[in-house]
């Protein structure tokens, strides 16, 4: 098994990390980030809150305009990544690792609809 | 959709393109940020070929002029060597705004309007409309394309281009000839900066020119930041045809007691029975961004953001709030389910490259 069979993304360009006990890493992908445009800010949710799959848990600003993150999973969040509150272009310049955005803590993985890196390539390809 | 004639232009600097009002223009080139502050602190250019130059002549143009517009044309004061222009209003028989325009004196009987890209066909429709009562000949001008060039810098570089020294020739709100270019010195950002009308052959070429200055591209994106830090509105966001100068901080562009002009009665009734709306400045003082569309309540009284973004220059959030007049600078934005706490302010938040925030009810 490599690495990347447990990284999983959505057509909404979303990436999942899995990690132990179910914790998920949530963040977006490149094309997301470099369709956005600078990131001025990041409205991350508060450690505790519980999200249900496909529910807004972070709204990302750029200077242009505000877009939603939705969860791919239901769970609850565990963790936030604090740094982007002085730094969201974080997630510009490194946005499938130091620009994570939280982690989720999920109570069943619901992965079938998400896609492969492979598959998230492939689907990319066809938006053009 | 419709391309300017600096289309290529901009694929070859591979701008990201947008439809704005039926045109594809550059949202942005390469950074917003750095497109913004470019102007702030050298200088950048936009392409604004989108915009609309129509030329009014006749022996009645004045007449005709003074009718359409907010303004007295009185103000319009010849000068030797360069045609002074002023910024006004076109209203309905209701007083809401069809259009904010500049309009030029070129001579005795002559006039150009550059008027915005939206709103071509109602202004189109309120001039055919009153062109018939007088001795005027109404041109829409095509095949032109526009430049801004905008910052502190920008009189440097034209300066250098046309070998003529425009402290010396152009005041601001004045423009005038240099072979076919029609160069103003006017803009959108509230920094010094010029804006050149010439024909599409020679703004493809003015264009190459300033790009070898080095004058940086900018696009609707920082065009958008930057009005807003200069407190000035954009049509169609800001004003409308349900929203008269007096509510969107344009009362300085009406002259009430000038004769007759479409939307007077409207605004002098107004005038009595007072809607008390208008527009302030509004800076968010928590982390976040405002939008156009979030509500806000100072003094118990309910309003609305029309503008909003983040601003560069400032590194916060700013943006205009519609709402009655209110005496407290202490308001709370509704942004998704939170209330955030603002300050209201005058406007603008930034003129000529200096921060400028003064809360109502201060002293300046």
């Amino acid at each position: 098994m490599t690495e990347n069979d447990h990284v999983y993304y959505t057509k909404d360009h979303e990436w999942l990390k899995k990690r132990e006990h179910n914790e998920f890493l949530l963040g977006v992908t490149d094309h997301a980030q470099e369709a956005l445009g600078e990131l001025v800010f990041v409205d991350l949710p508060s450690v505790g809150d519980n999200v249900a799959r496909g529910d807004t848990c972070v709204v990302v600003e750029s200077v242009k305009a505000a877009s939603d993150v939705y969860s791919p999973i239901s769970g609850k969040i565990i963790e936030i990544n604090d740094q982007l509150d002085g730094e969201p272009g974080l997630v510009n310049v490194d946005p499938e690792d130091r620009g994570w955005l939280c982690i989720v803590h999920a109570e069943a993985a619901e992965l079938d609809d998400l896609m492969s890196k492979d598959q998230y390539k492939e689907f990319l390809a066809t938006l053009d | 959709m419709k391309k300017t004639c600096l289309y290529t232009c901009h694929e070859d600097l591979k701008a990201r393109l947008v439809d704005f009002h039926g045109w594809l223009l550059p949202i942005q080139y390469d950074s917003m940020i750095e497109e913004h502050l470019a102007v702030r602190t050298s200088n950048g250019m936009f392409d604004v070929s989108h915009m609309c130059p129509i030329d009014i002549k006749g022996l009645e143009a004045k007449e005709f002029i003074q009718f359409l517009l907010t303004t007295d044309l009185a103000k319009l004061i010849n000068t030797k060597d360069a045609y002074p222009g002023l910024y006004s209003c076109l209203l309905n028989s209701h007083g809401g705004i069809v259009d904010d325009l500049i309009v030029f004196q070129l001579g005795q009987h002559s006039f150009r309007m550059v008027t915005n890209a939206g709103t071509r066909e109602d202004i189109h429709k309120v001039l055919d409309e009153h062109a018939l009562n007088y001795e005027v000949e109404v041109n829409f001008l095509e095949d032109y394309g526009m430049i801004a060039l905008q910052g502190p810098e920008a009189g440097l570089t034209l300066s250098k281009i046309y070998g003529v020294n425009f402290d010396d020739v152009l005041k601001p709100f004045h423009g005038c000839f240099i072979g076919d270019d029609f160069i103003s010195r006017t803009g959108y950002t509230g920094e010094d900066g010029f804006e050149v009308i010439s024909n599409e052959e020679r703004i493809v070429h003015l264009w190459k020119i300033f790009i070898a200055h080095e004058v940086r591209p900018c696009g609707l994106g920082s065009r958008d930041s930057l009005r807003i830090e200069s407190g000035l509105n954009l049509y169609g966001t800001d004003m409308n045809q349900d929203i008269n100068p007096y509510e969107c901080g344009l009362s300085w562009v009406v002259d009430i007691k000038k004769s007759a002009f479409i939307g007077q009665d409207a605004l002098l009734k107004s005038l009595n029975d007072s809607s008390n709306i208008t527009r302030y400045g509004i800076v968010l003082d928590e982390p976040g961004i405002l939008r156009s569309g979030y509500k806000v309540v100072v003094d118990e009284k309910e309003g609305m953001i029309t503008s909003g973004g983040y601003s560069p220059y400032l590194k916060k959030s700013v943006g205009f709030l519609r709402i009655e007049k209110i005496r407290s600078p202490n308001g709370m934005v509704r942004i998704r389910d939170k209330w955030l706490k603002t300050s209201v302010t005058n406007l603008p938040f930034v003129k000529r490259g200096k921060e400028m925030i003064n809360l109502i009810g201060e002293n300046k």
